[in-house]
């Protein structure tokens, strides 16, 4: 059977339509899984090579760009953000985090969760995907590392 | 007379509230304040509490509060257990440290094998046990005094903690000389302040309570 060109073009264009829908829907909006209106707390899990690191992330919107803490559970703080459109940059990181491939890892997993998700830009190497019980999950596969946020207040 | 009843009520007030300002402790003070304290925590076998804790994070501008309840025995034994808004329970059992921050997920350490550890559990007990005030090798300790609370204040020496904290303040109440209120400022400028309420004393603990899976 012969099939006509105009045809085939119709459906590649649909095929693509989808497949882009798809791509989409994959990457889950920064915007929906954050408040811009209140202070939001999070627990978070970061799992790497031999490591398992837990703690609280405190987010705020402020003045167009994200502000953030990472502190444990006892209030010692890992790192403060800054997270203006697209990037992300860390702050007052405590010393046995404060090296430069460390920081320049994770300022670029958290530009890649608040910004490109949120635009729905997927980014090599970079995942975010919802769980059934509200938990997100980002992942940095290059580099092997998960983040696990659960919504607290 | 009315003028003169209002001069008094000037001078009474202000007198109490010099009473309550905490001025540096003189060398008499000092040793009094320290001989109370050794006196009280040795007599202190354990201690149940309440603790609420407040985190101000100096970027954002905002409080984060958390409560829980604390069990400490003085056979290098300690709980500290978060409730709200949070779960998670860190017990130190002598030489062993396990943190739980949700079911199923434990993390034990052995204390000897981090240095950064074995500092803060050593700020964790000696504030709560008064023994901080003996450590002359890890602290600067400065003494301060008032009719209504004493206060310490730890600066540290050790490398890893000096990275952490400019300053640890001890709140002591003058009923019982126990600590009230433990407040850590750290170098980047965030302040935690953790208080501690409803103190049953010499109660026993079960060791379950201690228990590192």
């Amino acid at each position: 059977m012969r099939v006509k060109p105009a045809m085939t073009c119709f459906f590649f264009c649909l095929l693509l339509l989808v497949s882009c829908n798809t791509a989409k829907n994959s990457v889950l909006s920064g915007k929906t899984l954050f408040d811009t209106t209140k202070v939001s707390k999070y627990r978070i899990l970061i799992k790497a090579k031999q490591a398992e690191v837990s703690g609280i992330m405190v987010l705020k919107y402020i003045n167009n760009e994200w502000r953030g803490s990472l502190i444990n559970e006892f209030g010692i703080k890992a790192f403060d953000f800054v997270a203006p459109q697209g990037k992300c940059k860390l702050k007052n990181t405590i010393s046995f985090l404060d090296k430069w491939y460390i920081r320049r890892t994770v300022e670029s997993d958290f530009a890649f969760l608040l910004w490109n998700a949120a635009e729905g830009k997927a980014v090599k190497g970079k995942s975010l995907e919802q769980l059934p019980d509200g938990r997100f999950i980002l992942k940095n596969e290059k580099r092997n590392i998960e983040y696990a946020f659960q919504f607290i207040e | 007379m009315k003028k003169g009843l209002f001069f008094i009520t000037i001078l009474i007030f202000s007198l109490n509230l010099n009473a309550q300002k905490l001025i540096p402790a003189t060398s008499a003070q000092q040793q009094l304040m320290l001989e109370k304290i050794t006196a009280s925590s040795a007599q202190m076998k354990s201690l149940i509490c309440d603790f609420e804790q407040v985190k101000e994070l100096s970027l954002l501008n905002e409080k984060m509060v958390s409560k829980g309840k604390m069990y400490y025995r003085n056979d290098n034994c300690l709980r500290w257990e978060y409730n709200s808004p949070y779960l998670y329970t860190f017990v130190l059992n002598d030489k062993k440290v396990m943190m739980q921050a949700e079911a199923g997920k434990t993390n034990v350490i052995d204390v000897k094998s981090s240095k950064f550890f074995q500092e803060i559990i050593k700020v964790m007990m000696n504030g709560i046990n008064g023994n901080g005030l003996k450590d002359i090798k890890s602290f600067t300790i400065n003494y301060y005094w008032s009719e209504n609370q004493w206060q310490v204040h730890l600066i540290p020496l050790q490398k890893e903690m000096k990275k952490m904290f400019s300053t640890i303040q001890l709140t002591f109440n003058v009923k019982d000389y126990s600590v009230d209120k433990v407040e850590m400022e750290e170098q980047n400028g965030d302040t935690t302040t953790i208080v501690l309420s409803g103190k049953q004393f010499n109660k026993a603990i079960e060791n379950a309570k201690f228990i590192i899976n």
